[in-house]
């Protein structure tokens, strides 16, 4: 063979990975030095390709080294490292602080973006000092946390409960408006990008912009937080940083991801599974606002973060909320002598009306007036003379109203047959449910309606009602048949009730009752 | 030769029509790069770290990333891509091995043809190689960069490239190969 031929012979032995054994093929110094050098570019290769299996003593691997300095800054320990370059604390004589220097090649698009960012001042939001590029390296420089990653919290303590996590997600919701008030959209809203500082300040960061002291910053390496437009090959939007944001309260409280998922494939066709499902015991608000956020439809998720924060904030300020709450034996009806009547007209439909209180395995008949407190279940009992349509809504003393009866989810619906005793909110899944008080202070008023036909204007004003707020989603969530026909005028679930009790008559009663709240 | 399929469509045309934000684009992307991808990044992590189901997700991720990142820099070159995806991939794995083990590692980091150990004449290899491959045509220096470097068979080359076969990649990379050996001698 030619040399041409072996040099040929040899690339492809090179190209197909095979072993060649070059001292046999080199024989001496006199041999061709296009094959040697063929050798070392193949060596090379190896070594890069399968840098694990190479046998032989190999040096130990160099890291670059680390500048002295960098624009003025003196350069002390190296932190970390991510996707664009490497994490160093530096010594910033200007700030008179340490502060978190990350040096790369940045894409001249991500200099612009960490501009911006430097101008976003939040207390939760990862404070960026500046930007800019020396000896042609492109430097972020940041402040320095002291702390640990939601991520590894989670991993430590294990999941939360809904007030923590309502907490962490309106204080996260501040921070992403104030990043999206930027005109930035964050992208990887994760649990291992939020920090809780040693003082308990939550920090969310940056794309990649920082790492905090103490713990290596690493991409979680999951896809699952990333919402199905992204994972369709869409764009990042506001609205997927808050279907990342749902992601983060989902795990906070379960310590799972709403997509059970083994790869890519699954995680876009495999179904999520209920936050309900996982945490039945958690409060329908807490559920309806990380279902809100989850939605697949970008478009109908929170119109924005303040919108999220708002309902996780009103869930979590208004704890007098009434919900349809964990399962309660009410197996024990014996002593369900009604001993409070609710009509103050000619009742033909509805014989009877008696609000009761589940004190564990019985029910205790609820007096008008009688003082509720957090943890109160409550059940109401309808006797019914004929079929009806039954409508319960509450009231609480700042206003807001929350749809009672009926619910999705629920095995009663509408219309309710004719019957002696029928227990609302009933069962879901075979399972008795009462509503549940979860919170404190002032009154709570119950309003029913009771009709021998459908109410659509009630049921739309229902509908609105949660629509308007995820965090009372559960409620009245968007399940009510029929469909509800738009009202021209949107009147509250309240004003409705009153303009129907004002025309009450034979076929169609409204009554209210109002409860004191303790502390 | 193979006859050529016109239905492979080029990584270029693909990237192309990713930031028309075309969704199947990106998921064909996905196909065609995901597995070469995955097996590139397992070699990269020592034995004991291969099994951590946290390799397969960071791949994904750092692939739909880049993805999701085509129109925002000039990474719609394949070449430009894929220096992109590795870069921030290799990051990734750095840090992951740092992370299992604040030892020094016994092997070449593999982040930076710069940091070739010196030993075994590598740096002076790595120059040359380096200073080869540049005056390569893109096609070809892609094809020797995927190859040898990342480890793709020659199919996956060939979709990757937009070659009409197997052979024809094999064919690209063989040509690719006896150039650099050849080119520093100044012909």
């Amino acid at each position: 063979m030619d040399g041409d031929g072996k040099l040929a012979a040899l690339a492809a032995r090179v190209a197909d990975h095979e072993a060649v054994p070059w001292e046999a093929e080199l024989p001496g110094e006199s041999s061709d030095p296009r094959i040697a050098r063929l050798r070392r570019i193949a060596e090379l290769c190896d070594r890069v390709r399968d840098p694990f299996s190479v046998t032989g003593t190999l040096p130990p691997a160099e890291e670059p080294e680390a500048p002295a300095q960098w624009g003025g800054m003196e350069i002390r320990e190296l932190l970390g490292a991510g996707a664009i370059g490497r994490v160093y604390r530096a010594w910033d004589p200007a700030l008179q602080r340490d502060v978190a220097l990350k040096l790369g090649h940045l894409p001249a698009s991500s200099f612009e973006e960490a501009r911006r960012l430097a101008r976003v001042r939040h207390p939760h939001v990862l404070q960026v000092h500046g930007v800019a590029e020396h000896d042609g390296l492109a430097g972020i420089w940041t402040e320095v946390l002291e702390g640990e990653s939601l991520e590894a919290r989670l991993a430590e303590d294990g999941p939360m409960g809904a007030e923590e996590a309502a907490q962490v997600g309106a204080t996260l919701c501040a921070a992403l408006a104030a990043v999206h008030r930027a005109g930035l959209v964050h992208r990887d809203v994760k649990t291992a990008n939020v920090v809780r500082e040693r003082g308990g300040r939550l920090v969310l960061l940056d794309f990649s912009a920082a790492v905090p002291s103490g713990e290596d910053l690493m991409v979680s390496g999951t896809p699952q937080f990333m919402a199905p437009e992204v994972l369709a090959g869409g764009q990042a939007s506001r609205a997927s940083d808050l279907y990342g944001l749902g992601v983060v309260l989902y795990r906070l409280v379960t310590g799972a991801y709403p997509v059970d998922a083994g790869s890519l494939a699954e995680l876009k066709t495999a179904p999520r599974v209920p936050l309900r499902d996982r945490r039945p015991d958690l409060p329908a608000w807490f559920t309806g606002v990380v279902e809100c956020a989850l939605d697949p439809d970008p478009a109908r998720r929170f119109p924005s973060a303040g919108a999220m924060e708002a309902a996780l904030r009103r869930g979590e300020g208004r704890r007098r909320t009434w919900i349809a709450a964990a399962a309660v034996a009410l197996a024990c009806l014996a002593t369900g002598a009604a001993v409070f009547w609710g009509w103050t007209r000619e009742r033909p439909i509805a014989a009877k009306a008696s609000v009761l209180r589940v004190a564990g395995t019985t029910m205790v008949p609820l007096p008008r007036g009688a003082v509720l407190r957090p943890g109160d279940r409550l059940a109401l009992e309808l006797k019914l003379r004929r079929p009806a349509y039954v409508y319960v809504l509450d009231r609480d003393a700042q206003g807001a109203e929350f749809a009672l009866f009926p619910l999705a989810g629920l095995d009663v619906h509408n219309p309710l047959p004719a019957g002696p005793r029928h227990q609302l909110p009933g069962t879901m899944e075979g399972k008795p449910f009462a509503w549940q008080v979860t919170s404190e202070g002032r009154s709570e008023t119950l309003m029913v309606v009771v009709s021998r036909d459908p109410v659509p204007e009630l049921e739309a004003a229902l509908a609105r009602t949660s629509a308007a707020g995820p965090g009372e989603a559960f409620r009245g969530i968007g399940g009510l048949v029929p469909a509800p026909p738009r009202a021209p005028t949107h009147r509250s679930p309240t004003e409705v009730f009153r303009a129907l009790r004002s025309r009450a008559g034979r076929d169609l009663f409204a009554w209210e009752t109002t409860f004191r709240c303790a502390s | 030769m193979a006859e050529p399929e016109p239905e492979l469509e080029s990584t270029a045309s693909l990237l192309r029509r990713v930031t028309e934000r075309r969704a199947d684009a990106g998921d064909e992307l996905v196909r065609r790069f995901l597995p070469p991808l995955r097996r590139f990044a397992h070699r990269r992590l020592p034995p004991h770290l291969r099994g951590l189901a946290e390799t397969d997700d960071l791949v994904q991720v750092t692939l739909l990333r880049a993805l999701e990142r085509v129109t925002e820099f000039e990474s719609r070159h394949p070449g430009a891509f894929l220096a992109y995806l590795r870069r921030v991939l290799d990051n990734h794995l750095h840090d992951l091995r740092r992370r299992a083990s604040r030892r020094p590692e016994v092997a070449v980091d593999p982040e930076d043809l710069d940091r070739a150990p010196a030993a075994q004449g590598g740096e002076e290899a790595a120059m040359i190689y380096k200073e080869t491959l540049s005056r390569l045509p893109e096609e070809d220096r892609l094809a020797v960069v995927l190859r040898l470097e990342m480890g793709f068979t020659h199919e996956e080359v060939a979709r990757a490239l937009g070659l009409p076969s197997a052979a024809a990649a094999r064919m690209r990379v063989c040509r690719a190969l006896i150039r650099m050996a050849e080119g520093s001698d100044g012909r």
